[in-house]
């Protein structure tokens, strides 16, 4: 009886750890390609950004923490995101700007200051 | 530059491309900020912040110069308070008028005595700045201001 519990305690654990090890952070629902759907600036001209937007602009943001964009514009940089995909830097042209995240499997958000980019996941 | 101000780049470039007119105001290098340039029906909306005031009388110049017949000019002129640009009241002795506004036909809201050390706000043009202290705010002759080094 002693060595069923044994036994038993042993495969609770087993899962346990399974389960924990396949559990994905919520960060990584960024490894995807955005279209950028929305810029709210106060300082963008409103006409330009319609035009970029209506033309077309994608970012991928890759497991291996870079991100490349195209479309209206191409270029890349790196980026980390904290695991709780809250908060992010890019760096790009060596220099680094910080974020705010909002990210779900379909919208991704990213806030400075009064400036926002909406995106919604290519599927 | 980072992933923000990279679109932001590119959204200059493209305000460029698509209207000529923020091209030529730029290329002035007038020291307006957050410059935005809207054509539409006919008028040209013109917004942001200028260093200085006579950026904004340019603006009308330019616009005119290049075919503009309607514009509505939004400039504002920047406020420089944050620079901390101290000047001091250089009068031979009497006190310095401050008015309410950039000209001599505007009225006296308070005067500075001679050597008091006063705070830019606005540079309205060359020749009146908006000031103050403590007590009073407004637009001095710069004749008698005479710009203190920050320490």
């Amino acid at each position: 009886m002693k060595k069923i519990t044994k036994l038993g305690f042993l495969a609770l654990t087993g899962l346990i750890l399974f389960a924990t090890s396949c559990k994905k952070d919520p960060s990584a629902k960024i490894h995807n390609t955005w279209k950028l759907e929305n810029f709210e600036s106060a300082e963008a001209d409103s006409v330009a950004v319609a035009e970029i937007i209506n033309a077309g602009l994608n970012y991928t943001f890759t497991k291996k923490g870079t991100y490349n964009y195209s479309g209206a514009k191409t270029g890349s940089g790196t980026y980390e995101i904290n695991e709780a995909g809250t908060s992010m830097t890019t760096t790009e042209d060596g220099k680094t700007d910080m974020y705010q995240v909002m990210l779900t499997e379909n919208n991704l958000q990213l806030t400075r200051g009064k400036e926002i980019m909406k995106f919604t996941a290519n599927k | 530059m980072g992933l923000f101000d990279s679109f932001k780049k590119k959204v200059k470039e493209t305000s460029e491309e698509i209207n000529p007119l923020h091209k030529i105001l730029t290329d002035a290098n007038l020291g307006i900020e957050n410059l935005q340039v809207v054509n539409a029906n006919g008028t040209v909306t013109v917004t942001g912040s200028a260093q200085e005031g006579e950026a904004i009388e340019k603006v009308n110049e330019l616009l005119a110069a290049n075919g503009v017949l309607s514009v509505t000019n939004n400039l504002g002129v920047a406020d420089l308070s944050h620079l901390g640009v101290k000047y001091r009241v250089a009068t031979n002795s009497s006190n310095l008028n401050c008015r309410k506004g950039p000209s001599t036909d505007n009225e006296i809201v308070g005067k500075f005595p001679k050597d008091a050390i006063v705070q830019l706000v606005k540079k309205h043009n060359a020749t009146w700045h908006m000031v103050r202290n403590d007590e009073i705010e407004g637009f001095c002759h710069t004749d008698y201001l005479e710009q203190v080094q920050n320490t």
